[in-house]
């Protein structure tokens, strides 16, 4: 039943407040070793509670969570802290200490590493996020930016193998969001961490993700590979989403005005070439 | 003697109008006011109360490890809720709440005080309001007076049988008052000459304030109350964590 | 500005002083403190005052924000002066008229008078100076390396962490109920704030349970771990045995232990 190939792999999860709201309804979700999964959804849709029951923060009422073929239950805290990295939404949350230096080094200090170790584990997370600069800094003088990249560091030296993000880019700016898609990828590809990335900022998705999970009213409405799933307008729009801009003009002008594209673009620099195959060169006036 | 003292007096009327209700910290008392004896004397006073509410963070700490967090930041709020300006119709200004009452009828007396000492703490170095030698005396009169009054009276009425909203009400009141008086007896003891003049300096300076404090700590007592209220209507269940661990 | 924001911007500013190790400052500090609280005289606090004018000046303190600090303490000042120097004493002075009678400055308690101002100026210099050039959590540092209570340190560096979350939401609390016209008048404004405090602690409470859980993903065990201090520097060594040995020569001299 646990596949050796998945990092984190939850099986028909329900979870309800103590007030009855009923955030979870039979979730299945995977993530495969050294994936970048995207975990897409609309406001309140149980996005957040289903981070909290994978990070163990939160007791499901039915179902089961794996972290690499092992039971949540029987995994010790300290032990699934170091496999499971959880960053949240708001980086309030998780910057407690008064510098950036002092709040990254909180979780390898909590594990009991030597101060020697300590400080390489601080300077190579800061380093992973750009954020060496910041060290010295106190925490309330970092522009939001800064504090949403610290909070990952934060994270990041625990040295996990799953970095779970709420809403990592949601209140930046695009060129924040850019950096932070670029930083989130290069621990994919060169760090081999999977990550799970919740997020609704469609346009942002197809860069980076592997695989798609579309999460609605606590059930998971359809996932599987980026591209058959943001291709998929008539589900995303039931959840309340809708196709990345480039998506939806191209297919606008292919249904409705007959331009015969193929396939659907996902992202400019595909929509680019599919326009270019098209046009006619004589039209087109090429800068030398 | 007689009329000399009257005219103090009104001096000290007209004084108080004048200065403390722009010096917006008044019962804070200020950093080298006090002479050394008089400083560690209300120090040594503090610290067991002090010792009380670290013991109680340990307890608190051992059955959840939600109690520093919490502590901390109920401690923020009180921290910048007694930062809030109060207009005072009387003296046609503003001043500001202790917030110590609040915090302990919130998280209990003892955690109050600790609560408190760092407040202090703070604003005595980056606001510059009290001081460190005085931190002691501040303590005593902030911490400890306020906290237990509050706490005290809110804990009675509620045995008594009024409701909690009234409860709240004098807790904020009485535990204003009782900084108040306190901090004027401290000012007293270490001011006066030594030669019997206490009782005139003390009555000078609890005059002094009254202007201000009188009706302080009336809308400090409506302001309590109303948090309070607040409190308990939105997320009453939040304050369990300081249930635990004994009462005090 | 509605809120007196608390500024630690000053501390952060890199000069010599600031350098420091911070538990050569902390000690140098409250001995300097404690020794202008026990003087008799008024010529050790004033001294004790200019070095700490000086030092401001030195690390480059705007004086708008010294003027700032010292606003509160020289009022309190005034009034004690004066009080003194009516109501302390028995050898006259000299008399004013107010009021249609006279009031006699006593020459004690004009010099009682003094020499409690100068107290208050030489301690809230050191004060002044002490937390402008040293962050925080330095203090606190400094002070977990004095063996303060652990629980206490904790539960101070949380609060000093949160203040600022906080204090930036209740700031824009008030200015959503400011602009509804929440403070017009002594009982609306009264409502507002009492709503604004309640609004503050909710805030915080839920502040804290998500701070708590994102302390548990990162390994929190109910206590947070302190790192190590540096050894002190020669430089640090120095300093601390020049100005401590400073701060006694001047008390020693000044306090007529020695000339005396």
């Amino acid at each position: 039943m646990a596949d050796p190939g998945f990092a984190v792999e939850a099986e028909g999860l329900s979870f309800s407040y103590t007030d009855g709201t009923r955030a979870l309804h039979g979730v299945d979700f995977c993530l495969r070793k050294g994936e970048f999964t995207a975990l897409l959804a609309s406001n309140g849709s149980g996005k957040t509670t289903l981070i909290k029951v994978l990070g163990g923060l939160a007791k499901p009422q039915k179902g089961t969570v794996r972290i690499f073929g092992q039971k949540l239950g029987r995994i010790p805290r300290l032990k699934l802290y170091q496999t499971l990295g959880i960053v949240f939404q708001n980086p309030s949350d998780q910057l407690f200490a008064a510098t950036v230096g002092e709040d990254v080094a909180f979780g390898p200090r909590n594990l009991g590493l030597d101060p020697d170790t300590v400080d390489l584990r601080v300077s190579e997370a800061l380093e992973a996020l750009s954020a060496l600069h910041l060290r010295e800094r106190a925490i309330h003088h970092l522009s939001f930016g800064e504090q949403k990249r610290v909070a990952i560091a934060g994270v990041l030296a625990m040295n996990p193998s799953v970095l779970i993000l709420d809403e990592p880019t949601a209140g930046l700016d695009p060129s924040g969001e850019e950096l932070m898609v670029r930083l989130l990828q290069r621990l994919n590809r060169n760090g081999g961490l999977s990550i799970v990335f919740a997020t609704h900022s469609i346009d942002l998705l197809p860069l980076c993700a592997d695989t798609v999970c579309v999460l609605n009213l606590g059930t998971v409405l359809c996932q599987g590979s980026a591209r058959d799933v943001l291709c998929n307008h008539e589900m995303l729009k039931l959840a309340g989403l809708r196709l990345p801009y480039v998506t939806s003009l191209l297919m606008e002008m292919k249904d409705l005005d007959g331009v015969p594209i193929e396939g659907l673009p996902l992202t400019v620099k595909e929509a680019r070439e599919r326009l270019l195959e098209i046009i006619p060169p004589e039209i087109l006036f090429k800068k030398a | 003697m007689n009329g000399k003292n009257k005219l103090l007096w009104f001096f000290l009327f007209v004084s108080a109008f004048v200065f403390f209700p722009r010096v917006s910290f008044a019962m804070h008392i200020s950093e080298g006011i006090l002479p050394l004896k008089w400083a560690l004397f209300w120090f040594v006073l503090a610290v067991p109360f002090l010792y009380l509410g670290l013991v109680r963070l340990r307890r608190l700490t051992e059955s959840s490890s939600q109690a520093i967090p919490m502590v901390g930041l109920v401690g923020s709020a009180v921290f910048i809720i007694s930062c809030m300006p109060i207009p005072i119709p009387v003296a046609g200004s503003c001043s500001h709440p202790v917030g110590s009452g609040l915090a302990a009828i919130i998280i209990g007396p003892s955690l109050s005080v600790v609560v408190s000492s760092i407040a202090l703490l703070l604003q005595a170095l980056f606001l510059a309001h009290g001081g460190l030698s005085t931190l002691g005396a501040n303590i005593f009169s902030m911490g400890v007076a306020g906290s237990f009054v509050a706490y005290g009276v809110f804990w009675l009425m509620v045995r008594v049988g009024f409701g909690w909203m009234a409860a709240a009400f004098m807790a904020g009141l009485l535990s204003d008052w009782a900084t108040y008086a306190v901090t004027s007896l401290e000012l007293s003891s270490a001011l006066h000459g030594g030669s019997g003049a206490f009782g005139p300096m003390f009555v000078s300076i609890l005059l002094a304030f009254a202007p201000t404090q009188v009706p302080l700590g009336i809308l400090e007592g409506v302001l309590c109350a109303m948090a309070y209220a607040f409190v308990r209507a939105r997320r009453f269940d939040l304050l369990g964590v300081f249930e635990k661990g004994g009462a005090t | 500005m509605t809120f007196e924001l608390f500024s630690d911007i000053f501390t952060f500013r890199d000069n010599a002083l600031r350098r420091l190790d911070p538990r050569v400052k902390v000690v140098v500090g409250l001995v300097a403190i404690f020794a202008v609280v026990s003087s008799q005289g008024v010529l050790f606090p004033a001294l004790v005052f200019s070095l700490a004018l000086m030092g401001m000046l030195l690390v480059g303190l705007p004086v708008a924000f010294m003027l700032g600090r010292f606003l509160a303490p020289l009022g309190t000042v005034l009034i004690l002066f004066l009080l003194h120097a009516v109501l302390y004493g028995w050898t006259p002075l000299f008399s004013l008229p107010l009021f249609g009678q006279r009031v006699v400055i006593m020459q004690e308690g004009v010099l009682r008078g003094m020499h409690l101002a100068c107290r208050v100026l030489g301690g809230f210099g050191i004060m002044v100076l002490l937390s402008s050039v040293t962050p925080s959590h330095q203090i606190f540092h400094a002070l977990a390396y004095f063996k303060a209570p652990k629980g206490w340190l904790e539960v101070a560096m949380m609060m000093y962490r949160y203040i600022f979350v906080i204090l930036e939401s209740a700031a824009d609390a008030m200015a959503a109920q400011r602009v509804r016209l929440g403070y017009c008048g002594l009982k609306r404004s009264l409502n507002s704030l009492g709503v604004l405090s309640g609004v503050v602690i909710v805030k915080s409470l839920e502040q804290a349970q998500r701070t708590h859980e994102a302390m548990l993903a990162r390994g929190y065990k109910g206590h947070t771990p302190f790192g190590p201090m540096p050894a002190l520097s020669p430089k640090d060594g120095w300093t601390l045995g020049l100005s401590l040995g400073v701060l006694i020569g001047l008390y020693l001299a000044t306090e007529g232990w020695v000339f005396g």
